[in-house]
């Protein structure tokens, strides 16, 4: 009994581990990175530590500039996601739409392929619309490729309200449209909310679109970053890959409570 | 005056006949029940007067107006679903609460009503709470006020009693009726069980294949079903299916050219007796002789399994007393109790 516990014990502590080398390391590595002068191998720690590439990056003011702009791309990508896809998952999920299912697929194929060939040619039809260039392309780039990823969930949360919930409202007298608003959306928020995280941190990580269609005056956050760890300065990048987690971070802590509370409030139970 | 008037409806899945020209009319203040396998089209036919179904013909009338092509929301009637369809993100004051809001009532007088239905419930101390910390029988009773707060012209009930365990059901099926009663609504209720529609209802609709097969009042229904559906359908029952002939030696009369009988016993009324004890009072009781084959005892009474000797068939009889497997007895049927058709 023993010792079977302890051997129990000791995988435990085996899989904590290697999970948190895969999911810690590379975070632990970029934080050492930031603060590194000199990190020759095999040390396992920097020869030399300093503060100047924080110094330098916050300086510069490039890097908050990029990470604003990032932001604010996200944000509008999210809005625009979400508002097209509440509407279409509505119909994907409560009327039988002829092809649905090729449909629904449709939205899947700016992601089934890689994604550098189809953003070039995008960026290349972007350029004879003048949109080349303009944080606006960026923004319509973002919104259809993240598509998939909120009408998927939202179909998916829609599907799953029952149908009595919204016929027991109808039959109370409530309009369509009432329904909607009443029942249909507040029970989906959960999901809608979902659709959003996911929507916002593809957006604010995503490099192929924002390099292709931003060239060459605007630089997102991840377009920055690639810049400098072309250049081999590991500290800048670095400082800046921690720089954006912290958006997404807030982000992700902020809805989490929200989602939360909403499953708590019935969906769940 | 009629409430509600339903003429030749018909809706067809298929090939399947979900409803068959069916046709009834509800009063003002009356409790009808459909009952039915099943399948039978009861829950089609309630579901088409709420308007979520679309019919292929007939006509639906509620207090004159004719509603079949209005949409679900503009033909104030209200439903009860079967899972209640309670809406989990509010509190049972705002589910309460939902249909007054939508027909635009002010605030103090959307509170007054909402009050009014909880208590007449007796469920006004749950008024915070949501329907995921409320027991089975009382999200029954916020989905019953729900559709009553609303004043509709009639109350659409899908099996209001069937989520709930046996024991409480017992109990709520005469409070239900009085609370029905009471409230004065003209009410068409679904159910499949038989004997819930018999002790609540009014008037009863048997249906079967889409089709009302009869419509009377619950001991009509019991006494004289018009049909072997009907006759095998109400009460616990032996359908026994055999040759003419066979039934001529019991001493009824077969309807000519028939080539097979059904004999609807009542086994819940069937008294059976050993042999000599029992005497045919009335001419038309009957009095039938078999054997014990078989027994099980099922706490108060005793199952018997007993092989009719002139019918040549089994049937299932419960009693108090006690008989062995092999002896001899005696079945008497009183009128009412007992029903051929061919």
């Amino acid at each position: 009994m023993t010792g079977f516990s302890i051997l129990k014990m000791t995988l435990k502590v085996v899989l904590i581990f290697v999970v948190l080398l895969l999911v810690v390391g590379p975070l632990v590595g970029i934080v050492i990175w930031s603060f590194a002068r000199i990190w020759y191998w095999p040390s396992p720690i920097p020869q030399e530590f300093t503060l100047r590439y924080w110094a330098e990056v916050f300086r510069q003011g490039r890097v908050l500039t990029s990470l604003m702009l990032s932001l604010r791309i996200a944000l509008i990508t999210v809005g625009l996601s979400i508002s097209i896809a509440i509407p279409a998952a509505y119909a994907f999920a409560r009327y039988r739409l002829p092809a649905e299912r090729v449909l629904l697929f449709l939205f899947l194929m700016p992601q089934a392929f890689p994604q550098l060939p189809v953003f070039i040619n995008l960026a290349r039809v972007f350029g004879k619309i003048g949109l080349r260039g303009n944080p606006w392309g960026i923004i319509m780039a973002h919104t259809m490729a993240s598509l998939v990823f909120s009408l998927w969930i939202i179909t998916a949360t829609f599907k799953s309200i029952p149908l009595d919930l919204e016929q027991a409202a109808q039959n109370l007298g409530a309009s369509r449209f009432r329904v909607f608003w009443t029942i249909t959306f507040p029970l989906g928020i959960p999901g809608i909310v979902a659709g959003a995280i996911h929507v916002f941190l593809w957006s604010m990580g995503e490099f192929n679109a924002a390099f292709f269609i931003g060239a060459p005056f605007i630089q997102t956050a991840p377009v920055l970053m690639y810049t400098a760890s072309a250049g081999y300065n590991m500290q800048i990048a670095s400082v800046i890959a921690i720089v954006l987690m912290v958006p997404s971070l807030l982000f992700m802590l902020v809805i989490e409570k929200f989602l939360k509370a909403e499953y708590i409030a019935g969906i769940g139970g | 005056m009629e409430v509600l008037r339903l003429q030749g409806l018909r809706k067809y899945y298929g090939s399947v006949r979900a409803l068959d020209d069916v046709s009834a009319e509800i009063e003002e203040g009356e409790l009808f029940a459909v009952i039915g396998p099943s399948g039978s089209g009861k829950t089609t036919l309630l579901r088409s007067i709420a308007g979520f179904v679309q019919l292929d013909a007939g006509r639906i009338y509620i207090k004159g107006r004719d509603v079949t092509d209005l949409p679900p929301e503009k033909r104030n009637v209200a439903m009860f679903f079967q899972n209640y369809a309670l809406w989990p993100h509010m509190t049972v004051f705002e589910n309460v609460a939902y249909g007054l809001k939508v027909r635009k009532l002010s605030k103090e007088k959307i509170r007054e009503k909402v009050e009014w239905a909880l208590n007449f419930l007796d469920i006004a101390h749950l008024a915070d709470r949501k329907p995921n910390q409320l027991s089975g029988g009382q999200q029954q009773r916020v989905a019953l006020a729900r559709a009553i707060v609303v004043e509709p012209d009639l109350l659409l009930l899908d099996e209001p009693l069937s989520n709930l365990d046996a024991k409480i059901r017992m109990r709520i099926r005469f409070e239900l009726r009085v609370m029905l009663k009471k409230l004065n609504i003209a009410t068409l209720y679904v159910t499949h069980d038989q004997e819930e529609a018999l002790s609540i209802a009014d008037r009863i609709a048997v249906m079967n294949n889409g089709k009302i097969l009869q419509v009377g009042k619950p001991r009509e229904i019991y006494l004289r079903p018009a049909n072997l559906f009907v006759a095998d359908f109400v009460g616990v029952n032996c359908v026994v299916r055999t040759r003419p002939q066979l039934v001529e030696r019991i001493g009824l009369d077969v309807p000519e050219g028939v080539e097979e009988v059904n004999v609807v016993i009542r086994a819940e009324e069937a008294r059976l007796a050993r042999p000599g004890t029992l005497k045919k009072g009335e001419a038309k009781e009957l009095l039938l002789n078999g054997t014990v084959v078989g027994k099980l005892y099922i706490g108060a009474r005793t199952r018997y399994e007993i092989r009719l000797t002139d019918l040549e068939e089994n049937i299932f009889v419960n009693s108090d007393e006690d008989f062995e497997v092999g002896e001899s007895v005696q079945i008497l049927l009183k009128e009412g109790s007992y029903f051929l058709f061919p």
